[in-house]
C-alpha cells in the first residue's frame, strides 16, 4: 500500500449521531442502523486521490458519550482533520458543538482542518436543525460545512474528501509542516510517490471527487 | 474495506461444571499463593458491566494492598516487560508492536505491548478471525497496562491491521475455558466475544499461563475488583 501522504482524521461529536455510521459508509459502502456503541477508538481507513497523489486516510472513530470524553481528549493529539458530526433531528446535539469545538482546538494542532457535519439529512421530516443554522456556525468559526446521510451515502466521500483536499491545500500553501508529526501528516514512502500508479486492491475505491454532489 | 472488528459470534460449547472445577487460580499462577482467594463470579448471561474508575485508580497503592505472597517481578509498565512478562517469549517484538513501530500511528509507536495471536471463536467452535490482541501501558509510568488493542489482517492484503483500542477500564476479560486456551473479553457496550490462543503447542502453555498471570493482575491489583472467571 503506497502513498504520498496519510492524513490522521478524527471523528467527533455527542453519542448517536452517526460518527461510526459514516466511517462505514465511507470504508465499506454500507449501512447498519444499529451500532454498538463505541467505546475508546475503533480504526478505519482508505486511500483517496487528491490532485494526483494518492492519500491514506487513517480514520480514528471515537466515542461520544459524555463518560468517555475525557478519554476522548486524548485522541486530538496529531489529527489533521476532524470530522464534528451533529444530529439534524436533535437539537441538543447541535446545542453541543461548541462544547466539541472547544476540545479540539484546545487538544489539537491549530491548523487542523474541521469539518461540520450535519447527518442524517434523509429524515427530513424530523428536522431540527435548519441547515442555514449549521452554515452560520460553520461560517462562524472557520469551519467546512455539509449536510450528510451516511444511510443513503449522500455526501459522506465528498464530507471526508473535501477534508483532505483542504488538508492538502494547506500543505501546498505551506502552512502545514509535513516534517512535524504533531500536525498529523505523514509523508509516505518516498519512492511510492513516483510510482503510485494504477489502483491496487487497497485502491479500488479511490477516487478524485471535483464537485459535491448536492444530493442533500 | 475495514474489516469487522468483532462480528456476530456467540458463545462458544458451553462450559461443564466439571471444566469449572479444574485448574483454579491456585494452580495456573505461581509463585503467588492463591488456594484462599474467593474468585467472584459475573451474572450472565445479561450481565450490565459498571463503568469502572478512571485509569489511575487501576494500579499504585491498591494492588500493593492485594500482594501476596513473594512480589512478582515487574517494574513500570514502560520497561521492557509489561506487568511482569515479557512481549514475547523471545523478546523481540511482535506483529502488533512491529506494525505500531512502523510509524502509521505516531502516538502508539512507543506502546510496550504484550500481545499474541488468537482466533475468534463461533458458536460452534470453528474459526471465525483472526484476531491479534495485546495490552499496552499508555505510560512508563504506569505499572499495569491500560489499553487493550485488537488487530487483525486486512482483507484487501492480509497484512495487521489495528481494529480499535480500547482503555482495559472498559473491558473485562476472563479466562473462558483453560483447556481449550480460550479468553474471553467483554467489552461495556455489552459486545462479547471469544478467543483461543494460538501457539506452537510447545510454547502455549506458557503464553496462556502469562496471560492468565496478567487478568490476575487486571483484577486482583485493580479496584474495584472485576470478575475473574464466570458461573454458567
Amino acid at each position: 500500500m503506497t502513498y504520498a501522504y496519510l492524513f490522521k482524521y478524527i471523528i467527533i461529536g455527542d453519542t448517536g449521531v452517526g460518527k461510526s455510521c459514516l466511517l462505514l459508509q465511507f470504508t465499506d459502502k454500507r449501512f447498519q442502523p444499529v451500532h454498538d456503541l463505541t467505546i475508546g477508538v475503533e480504526f478505519g481507513a482508505r486511500m483517496v486521490n487528491i490532485d494526483g497523489k494518492q492519500i491514506k486516510l487513517q480514520i480514528w472513530d471515537t466515542a461520544g458519550q459524555e463518560s468517555f470524553r475525557s478519554i476522548t481528549r486524548s485522541y486530538y493529539r496529531g489529527a489533521a482533520g476532524a470530522l464534528l458530526v451533529y444530529d439534524i433531528t436533535r437539537r441538543e446535539t447541535f446545542n453541543h458543538l461548541t462544547s466539541w469545538l472547544e476540545d479540539a482546538r484546545q487538544h489539537s494542532s491549530s491548523n487542523m482542518v474541521i469539518m461540520l457535519i450535519g447527518n442524517k439529512s434523509d429524515l427530513e421530516s424530523r428536522r431540527d436543525v435548519k441547515r442555514e443554522e449549521g452554515e452560520a456556525f460553520a461560517r462562524e468559526h472557520g469551519l467546512i460545512f455539509m449536510e450528510t446521510s451516511a444511510k443513503t451515502a449522500c455526501n459522506v466521500e465528498e464530507a471526508f474528501i473535501n477534508t483532505a483536499k483542504e488538508i492538502y491545500r494547506k500543505i501546498q500553501q505551506g502552512l502545514f509542516d509535513v516534517h512535524n508529526e504533531a500536525n498529523g501528516i505523514k509523508i509516505g514512502p518516498q519512492q511510492s510517490i513516483s510510482t503510485s500508479v494504477g489502483p491496487s486492491a487497497s485502491q479500488r475505491n479511490s477516487r478524485d471527487i471535483g464537485s459535491n454532489s448536492g444530493c442533500c | 474495506m475495514r474489516p469487522p472488528l468483532y462480528p456476530e459470534v456467540q458463545e462458544p460449547p458451553p462450559v461443564t461444571s466439571s471444566q469449572l472445577g479444574l485448574p483454579l487460580l491456585c494452580d495456573v499462577i505461581k509463585p503467588t499463593p492463591l488456594c484462599d482467594v474467593t474468585v467472584p463470579v459475573a451474572p450472565h448471561p445479561r450481565f450490565v458491566p459498571r463503568l469502572l474508575p478512571p485509569l489511575q485508580s487501576r494500579c499504585g497503592d491498591i494492588a500493593m494492598k492485594r500482594e501476596r505472597g513473594p512480589k512478582p517481578a515487574f517494574g513500570g509498565a514502560g520497561e521492557a516487560e509489561l506487568g511482569g512478562m515479557a512481549a514475547s517469549p523471545t523478546g523481540l517484538p511482535r506483529g502488533l508492536q512491529r506494525h505500531l513501530l512502523s510509524g502509521e500511528f505516531d502516538q502508539l509507536r512507543d506502546f510496550p505491548i504484550f500481545e499474541s495471536n488468537f482466533v475468534q471463536v463461533t458458536r460452534l467452535g470453528e474459526v471465525a478471525n483472526k484476531v491479534t490482541m495485546g495490552v499496552a501501558a499508555s505510560s512508563p509510568a504506569l505499572e499495569l497496562p491500560d489499553l487493550l488493542l485488537l488487530a487483525g489482517p486486512a482483507k484487501e492484503n492480509g497484512h495487521l491491521q489495528l481494529f480499535g483500542l480500547f482503555p482495559l477500564q472498559f473491558v473485562q476479560l476472563f479466562v473462558h475455558d483453560e483447556s481449550r486456551w480460550q479468553l474471553k473479553v467483554k467489552l461495556s457496550n455489552h459486545r462479547t466475544f471469544y478467543l483461543q490462543l494460538q501457539a506452537p503447542p510447545k510454547t502455549r502453555e506458557r503464553e496462556f499461563g502469562q496471560w492468565v498471570r496478567l487478568l490476575y493482575r487486571l483484577h486482583f491489583q485493580s479496584a474495584p475488583a472485576v470478575p475473574f472467571t464466570q458461573e454458567y
